[in-house]
């Protein structure tokens, strides 16, 4: 009944460390004070989801609000993950933005297929980097409400 | 008294015996004569039965051999009975079709048995009824495991009887041979006896006339000599001269003349005795005077007698001769018959020839006929394969596939199921089965056959072997698959350079900005420069590969083509560059109506703007005026994009179009010069050209052509078409066909 407002954790799924400093920073450009927590591959995405592995402490891994999510990773990949978020009963409403160099049709079929809530190009230069990030930002609402199923879980 | 009487009984008794001896040469002379002519007629009957039964049996070896036309027939439609009955055996019909058959065979039989005479026929009829007797076991024993529950086994003993009425056909037709053969000996037969008994029979008529001309002049002869020589005697004796007697050799002939000097003799001895005896007795002089007159008077009614039978004789040879005459008659109606018969032979040769040549006719055409021909039953049984089919299938004879059922050949029977249901199937696919049992691939066109009342008989299927287009088709594939495989790689390439590519690049780009934000105030001016060179550079790069990616693009992908109004696309474009066209005071201005353009939508925009796009760049004029225009030629709409800008000079007017070529200076014009290789790529695409005319300082026209929707389906279309004509795949016919089947299916 009572209406918690707070900050919507993100999960970033990036292997490039490049990438990881430019979106880290684009976010912070972009003014946007959500609290961000990074893993390298899809293992340890679908670990940190699922608390198992090394993020079994739910309080160092808590569940995200957002996940960006790079299709080019090591060990799984990110439409696998994509796709394994969606099966899954208690992540499937997370609103997940594949954010992705690849221009391929058939990545961004795959992708809306597999139930990806938008398909992002990281762009060229890092001003319009920053614009994307301001965009992902108002439009998902990062100080969103958590759905009541979120809550409860 | 009494004496005298005795004399006169005497004499009358003599009388007697003398006129029965005349009798008998009478009858003796007819009686030759009828028998001469009993004997003609005899023989003449006997050579006119004779060639009557000949040609009896002539008219029954015709008989035979329509009979044994018959058998062979009936017993191909025995077997077909039999197949259909062993297949459906509780089927009434059937039953009745079976034993029908199979009892018209019998009775050919069992007629044939009694009539066949030649002795050669014997032996080969003797085959055939051994041949059939196979048959009929083979059905019987069929039907009994057909009864008995063992199916498995029909099509083996169909096979099997089926096999062995060819031979029973083959043995019919050597059959009929002989009897041919012997028919043609019994007319040579016929011939040969009739000139035989005309031969007789001439024969005997000269015999005859012979004998009754030399028979006449001998009666002459032996009648009227001694005529004279008793006249002689009676005229000395009427002198008084009695001591003359008639002659030894008259007086011991039997005949008539015989009786008649013996008489006379007796005659004038008597005279002697009463001219003796007159001076005895006066009395008895009258009674002899009398005898005389009577004897007289005898002489007178033999002489009469006489020429009686000469009459009847003469009579006799004119009745010979009108049964000679009859003789005759009935040897030319022989002759005629024969005439008719000889006739009524050529006519039935001549028919047969008739027969034999359409046969022919037909047997070659089928023979000569280039692709593979199948007849086949209604009961889907092959009737007829030519030689260019039984080829291919790998069979000797017409024998091996004839009256076998058509799923020796067919790898599917639903193609036949449609030609009944349609009346006609064209270039169907499907296999034929070889003798070894090898497919191969066909393309099948048949049609109905259909007698005068519209029953279905048949089909008639000819199909062209397609194995070289279908291997062309299969490397074809091939070539298509490794094409697609080709571009998938090419993809994957291009994902390559252009994630891995470009991700450095912006790397590059995002810390030379960090760089030159963070470090703002321990950089000097230089250093900021050389950061802001990296940052533009980095940026360039990212173009170029984008570009370069454009292009691959274009060439890979085929997006679909609809009709656009070239004025939306123009619009587009417009709205597109809106900044720019204001921030240079930029006049667009349309000439006439834009037409409707069949093309990919996206990229023709693409085009216009890149025209659009450098008219503005490189425009010097303080009023840029860009005109757009088209007009139709050929099939092709025309389209201009006019500038008032500088122009180009006319060395670069194919270079202009080469990737990356730039005409300016790097500082003064931004771009990567790579538009106009897209835009010709673009316009290549649509199977259309593109050039320019310019003058310096006054401007520059980009012409560029795109075909209409017609021309475009008929372009594309050729090429393939040209490619399969020319590899002789399908025929010009063929293609025209499958445009208008495809008209309106995309490129």
């Amino acid at each position: 009944m009572e209406e918690v407002i707070k900050l919507v954790k993100l999960l970033l799924v990036e292997d490039n460390p490049d990438d990881i400093i430019i979106i880290q920073r684009a976010i912070k450009e972009a003014k946007i004070i959500n609290k961000m927590w990074v893993v390298r591959d899809g293992q340890e995405a679908v670990d940190f989801l699922k608390h198992q592995g090394q993020f079994q402490d739910e309080s160092t891994s808590p569940k995200p609000g957002l996940i960006l999510l790079d299709i080019n990773i090591p060990k799984i990949n990110g439409l696998d993950v994509l796709n394994l978020i969606k099966q899954d009963s208690d992540l499937k409403r997370i609103p997940t933005i594949i954010l992705t160099v690849s221009r391929r049709d058939e990545d961004i079929i795959k992708g809306y297929n597999y139930g990806c809530n938008s398909f992002v190009q990281k762009p060229l230069e890092f001003e319009k980097f920053v614009d994307v990030v301001k965009q992902i930002g108002l439009y998902w609402g990062l100080l969103n409400v958590d759905s009541p199923n979120n809550r409860q879980l | 008294m009494k004496k005298c009487t005795k004399t006169s009984r005497k004499i009358k008794g003599h009388q007697r015996s003398e006129l029965m001896m005349m009798t008998s040469i009478k009858t003796k002379l007819a009686l030759s004569f009828i028998i001469i002519i009993v004997a003609m007629i005899i023989t003449s009957a006997f050579f006119l039965l004779m060639q009557l039964k000949i040609m009896e049996r002539y008219k029954k070896i015709t008989d035979n051999i329509v009979r044994e036309r018959s058998l062979a027939t009936d017993a191909t439609e025995f077997i077909l009975a039999y197949y259909l009955l062993s297949s459906d055996i509780r089927n009434e019909a059937k039953l009745q079709t079976y034993n029908q058959e199979r009892n018209e065979i019998e009775g050919s039989i069992t007629y044939l048995d009694r009539e066949i005479i030649d002795e050669e026929s014997r032996i080969a009829y003797r085959g055939v009824k051994n041949i059939w007797k196979g048959i009929k076991g083979i059905c019987d024993k069929g039907i009994a495991e057909v009864l008995k529950g063992n199916i498995e086994n029909i099509g083996a003993y169909y096979d099997e009887a089926n096999s062995r009425n060819y031979y029973l056909v083959n043995g019919v037709s050597s059959l009929i041979l002989k009897e041919i053969t012997f028919a043609e000996k019994l007319q040579t037969r016929i011939q040969r006896e009739y000139k035989l008994s005309l031969a007789i029979e001439a024969m005997l008529f000269i015999f005859i006339t012979f004998f009754a001309i030399l028979g006449s002049l001998r009666f002459a002869n032996r009648l009227s000599l001694p005529l004279v020589k008793l006249s002689t005697l009676s005229k000395s004796i009427s002198e008084g001269n009695l001591k003359l007697k008639v002659e030894k050799g008259l007086l011991e002939r039997k005949d008539e003349i015989g009786i008649l000097s013996n008489s006379f003799n007796t005659m004038v001895t008597s005279l002697e005795h009463k001219i003796n005896e007159v001076e005895d007795s006066k009395i008895n002089l009258m009674g002899i005077n009398t005898e005389l007159e009577k004897a007289r008077v005898e002489l007178e009614e033999k002489n009469d007698r006489l020429t009686k039978e000469i009459t009847e004789r003469r009579k006799i040879e004119e009745e010979l001769k009108s049964k000679m005459k009859n003789l005759e008659e009935t040897k030319q109606r022989l002759e005629l018959g024969t005439e008719d018969l000889t006739r009524a032979q050529e006519a039935n040769l001549n028919m047969m020839e008739d027969l034999e040549e359409s046969k022919t006719y037909i047997e070659n055409v089928i023979a000569n006929f280039l692709d593979t021909l199948i007849v086949i039953n209604i009961d889907r049984t092959i009737r007829t394969v030519n030689r260019v089919a039984l080829g291919l299938l790998g069979y000797k004879q017409e024998g091996e596939l004839v009256g076998r059922h058509i799923r020796i050949v067919f790898d599917e029977e639903n193609i036949l199921n449609i030609v009944f249901e349609k009346g006609e199937v064209r270039n169907y696919e499907l296999s034929y089965k070889t003798k070894d049992n090898c497919l191969i691939p066909m393309l099948f066109s048949g049609s109905l056959m259909q007698d005068k009342e519209g029953n279905s008989i048949g089909i008639v299927g000819i199909a062209k072997d397609i194995s070289e287009r279908k291997k062309m088709e299969e490397t074809l594939r091939d070539y298509t698959k490794k094409t697609e495989e080709i571009n998938k790689e090419l993809d994957d390439f291009t994902y390559i350079i252009s994630h891995d590519l470009k991700e450095p690049l912006r790397s590059i780009d995002a810390f030379s900005k960090f760089i030159a934000d963070d470090y703002k105030d321990k950089l000097d001016e230089q250093g900021r420069f050389y950061i802001e060179r990296v940052r533009m550079n980095a940026s360039r790069m990212q173009k170029l590969i984008e570009d370069l990616l454009e292009i691959s693009r274009i060439e890979r992908k085929k997006n679909i083509l609809e009709e656009v109004e070239a004025e939306e696309l123009i619009e587009e474009v417009k709205l597109r560059m809106e900044v720019r066209i204001k921030e240079k005071n930029v006049q667009i201005a349309i000439k006439d109506k834009l037409p409707k353009v069949y093309c990919d939508r996206v990229r023709l925009t693409e085009v216009f703007a890149n025209l659009i796009s450098n008219a503005i760049k490189f425009n010097d004029k303080p009023m840029p005026l860009i005109e757009i225009g088209s007009s139709e030629k050929e099939g092709f709409y025309e389209f201009y994009v006019k500038d008032n800008g500088p122009g180009i000079e006319e060395q670069y007017f194919d270079k202009i179009f080469e990737i990356f070529q730039r005409l300016g200076k790097r500082e003064d014009n931004e771009g990567t010069g790579a538009g106009l290789t897209i835009v010709k790529k673009i316009v290549q695409m649509h199977k259309g050209k593109i050039w320019l005319e310019s003058k310096i300082n006054e401007g520059t026209t980009f012409y560029f052509t795109i075909p209409t929707r017609e021309k475009m389906s008929s372009l594309c279309k050729r090429k393939i078409g040209e490619i399969l004509v020319e590899k002789k795949l399908i025929t010009e016919e063929e293609i025209k066909k499958a445009l208008e089947e495809q008209e309106g299916a995309g490129i």
